[in-house]
């Protein structure tokens, strides 16, 4: 079935690195992405996408705070935090969101974890 | 990768110097990135400018196109700054209970002096981490570095007192 996903990172080679696994392990995806927190806010306000990987750390607001900002409007979208900061306190942040938790590198098994929890969940 | 911590000790700016310059490391890649919380630290994680294309290689894979390697070195080496150095900071914080908030990585190319001395002085003390990333058959060496300032050594050491108080 064909999903769309938004990746959300500040770092242009994470973004290609997280793409380049998801369009090989679905390929019928539509993957978007944004840059910011506040950029990705703006995308699920105007359309919302079925499943979200959330970068922590970026300009402006991180990660959690857009997660939060977003779960104001959309309940239904699929968030997976996908971040580098594995410190016990990200994940208790993360759980308290009721999104999952994946830690980076964006490797392939990685981002199996995502894609495996979008689809359970799905 | 496999990512081992063979060798921590309280060394001068000088001693990491002296140590990457020994390895023919004149001119380093370096990652910064500040740390606050019950103490503050910038992260250094440094190696030698030769092996960072190939660190970025064997990262990417094959998700970066060969062409556009080269212009986005930089970038490929704050995320992997980015991951090394907060997953020592995510052990850190978690073994001594701690919280950190991690600023942006930021990349420097140059001198290992002035690299270590963009503050202070070369016989300021820093707690050096030596780290081997070992990458198949690849061995690449590098530093991490964590700037302390008095306060933060001083919170440190009392926090790792604490924590082995736990432990008898």
């Amino acid at each position: 079935m064909a999903h769309t996903l938004l990746i959300v990172d500040d770092s242009k080679v994470s973004r290609m690195m997280i793409k380049n696994k998801v369009s090989q392990l679905q390929p019928g995806w539509t993957v978007l992405e944004a840059g910011t927190g506040d950029e990705a806010v703006a995308m699920v306000r105007a359309t919302p996408p079925d499943f979200i990987t959330m970068d922590v750390n970026m300009p402006g607001i991180n990660g959690f705070e857009a997660v939060a900002q977003i779960r104001q409007f959309n309940s239904t979208s699929k968030i997976a935090m996908l971040t580098a900061n594995i410190q016990e306190s990200s994940r208790v942040k993360a759980s308290d969101l009721n999104v999952t938790f994946v830690q980076k590198p964006a490797t392939e098994p990685a981002i199996r974890q995502a894609i495996d929890y979008f689809l359970a969940a799905a | 990768m496999g990512l081992s911590v063979p060798h921590v000790e309280m060394v001068t700016k000088l001693g990491v110097s002296d140590a990457l310059t020994g390895q023919g490391a004149d001119r380093i890649c370096a990652v910064r990135q500040e740390f606050s919380g019950v103490l503050n630290t910038e992260a250094v994680l440094m190696f030698p400018v030769q092996q960072s294309l190939q660190l970025v290689q064997m990262m990417v894979g094959d998700d970066v196109p060969l062409e556009q390697l080269g212009e986005m070195e930089q970038e490929a080496l704050a995320e992997i700054g980015n991951i090394l150095l907060n997953s020592v900071v995510s052990g850190v914080a978690d073994v001594l209970k701690l919280r950190f908030e991690g600023s942006l990585p930021c990349v420097e190319l140059g001198p290992v002096q002035d690299v270590l001395c963009a503050q202070g002085q070369m016989t300021d003390q820093v707690l050096s981490v030596q780290i081997d990333f070992a990458i198949d058959a690849l061995q690449i060496q590098g530093y991490l570095v964590f700037l302390l300032d008095v306060a933060s050594v001083a919170s440190l050491k009392a926090t790792v007192q604490q924590f082995l108080g736990t432990l008898s």
